[in-house]
């Protein structure tokens, strides 16, 4: 997990430049990658823009991060980062419910697109086909699991951390993040089973070709 | 020792019925305030039930299957448009639970060479077992792409803007370190070649100094911006290859300029990567010259 030198957010928080530039080279890549899985790979310059206006929040708001309270850094950082993301997410989904209303028994799968389309825009950006399935599955699950799901298997934050960010008990998030892999080990079975072999088989032909 | 260390030790033959009533009553009241103990025994007690009910059933014989039933399934098997075809039952209810601490990592150690054995027996759970751990590599294994280079440098701006006039905004970053460095380096080759031809015009034995000195200049400059273009693109290169382990980089790599076009990037990475190379290799011979 990410974090940094209590000493270092003292003296950005005195305005120190050297200071705020390493909390920005520290948290860029995880908040960015963070941002991409909470938000999905579709737009590329959506995913930049939300890094940015999270990190203008935290700088604005740094002079309210107290560590003397037992806040980690990092916890406090994540809660913009979901904050913003959740606020994004409810931005997107207005355009998808109908008048009508009919979409409402699906809706915790927030899905702007029909799902044969899905994997189509993430191209962009997850790289191989590998890393755009999980992309997808991920982007299916509903917002709370997602959350919990990505701060606790990519972030590596704790239980403990992931409750003071999401405001919910210990014993929620891990319920959460078990409902959340079984529904990804649900999505990603039959792709599991039909292409373990291929998959191997592709790393040796890009091994070859190089 | 303390209480949840003291159940935890006693757990197992309380499983299995072996303590006295005082004992195990201790043990329930612990677990009437400690959340952590009452989900290990609710596992550990699911657990030894199930492997108590399969201890009962064995005693008679197995079922032989129906005639025929092997072949049919190889056939299945071996149909092509049949693949994927779920072939196998579920695993055993009331084992989920101990089946999802051992994927999490979390079950107790006393319950470990149980459930093993259980593994050992039944396909369902095994197989189970196997999707879900192959299904967890693959979500360890999937990549995020990386932030373009550029984005440090705009969030810096954005923020420093924000700031007044307190930061500096140009952002020494590590593309623009290595884009400094490789025109440094690219400057003093340059004076080194040009000093060169100079030294080897000057003592020559025609004596007429400036004119040759002149005409040969054109292709030394050439070769000189030639390299500095090589080097530019292998220094980018590098800094590429070290930022991007994962092979995501074409966001950030179509967006880099080489200098003079000599390695357009309008070629794959591969094709570019193989220019670069031969780009180097060719530099002993034309120096030679």
């Amino acid at each position: 997990m990410v974090d940094i030198a209590n000493e270092v957010i003292a003296r950005a928080r005195r305005g120190d430049e050297a200071a705020c530039r390493e909390i920005l080279a520290t948290f860029e890549k995880p908040i960015f990658q963070t941002v991409f899985r909470l938000v999905g790979g579709r737009y590329p310059s959506e995913i930049e823009d939300l890094t940015q206006e999270i990190f203008l929040k935290i700088f604005r708001a740094l002079d309210r991060f107290e560590p003397e309270r037992g806040v980690k850094f990092s916890t406090w950082i994540y809660t913009f980062v979901k904050n913003h993301c959740f606020d994004a997410l409810k931005r997107k989904r207005v355009p998808t419910v109908p008048m009508d209303g009919r979409r409402h028994a699906d809706d915790e799968e927030y899905s702007l697109e029909p799902p044969g389309q899905s994997l189509e825009p993430a191209v962009a950006l997850a790289g191989d086909e590998l890393s755009r399935r999980v992309a997808a599955a991920v982007e299916k699950l509903p917002p709370d699991q997602r959350i919990t799901f990505v701060l606790r298997e990519y972030q590596d934050l704790d239980y403990q951390e992931i409750a003071a960010i999401c405001g919910c008990s210990e014993g929620t998030v891990k319920s959460r993040l078990h409902r959340a892999k079984e529904a990804l080990r649900h999505h990603l079975r039959t792709y599991v089973r039909e292409h373990a072999p291929t998959l191997a088989m592709r790393t040796d032909d890009s091994n070859a070709e190089s | 020792m303390n209480d949840c260390e003291r159940h935890h030790e006693l757990l197992s033959s309380e499983c299995a019925g072996e303590l006295d009533p005082a004992g195990s009553g201790r043990q329930r009241v612990h677990r009437l305030s400690c959340s952590n103990c009452r989900a290990a025994f609710e596992l550990a007690s699911a657990l030894e039930r199930h492997l108590r009910a399969e201890r009962r059933i064995p005693s008679a014989p197995p079922p032989l299957p129906p005639i025929g039933l092997i072949e049919r399934t190889l056939d299945r098997l071996r149909d092509p448009n049949l693949r994927g075809i779920e072939l196998h039952s579920e695993p055993c209810d009331d084992l989920l639970p101990a089946l999802t601490a051992w994927l999490e990592g979390d079950l107790d150690p006393t319950a470990r060479p149980p459930l093993e054995r259980h593994l050992a027996a039944c396909v369902p759970c095994s197989d189970y077992l196997a999707d879900a751990e192959a299904c967890d590599r693959m979500l360890a294994a999937a990549a995020a792409p990386r932030p373009p280079l550029e984005l440090r440098d705009r969030i810096w701006t954005a923020i420093a803007s924000e700031r007044g006039s307190s930061f500096s905004v140009a952002a020494p970053t590590r593309l623009r370190r290595v884009v400094f460095s490789a025109a440094a380096a690219a400057l003093l080759l340059v004076t080194l070649l040009l000093d060169r031809s100079r030294s080897d015009a000057l003592p020559g034995p025609t004596g007429a100094g400036s004119p040759v000195a002149d005409s040969r200049s054109t292709p030394v400059m050439q070769h000189a911006l030639d390299s500095i273009a090589r080097q530019r693109n292998l220094i980018l290169r590098a800094a590429l290859d070290e930022s991007q382990p994962n092979g995501v980089g074409s966001i950030t790599r179509g967006e880099i300029v080489p200098v003079r076009g000599a390695l357009s990037t309008k070629r794959s990475g591969n094709a570019w990567h193989r220019s670069v190379q031969d780009a180097l290799l060719r530099e002993p011979r034309s120096k030679a010259r």
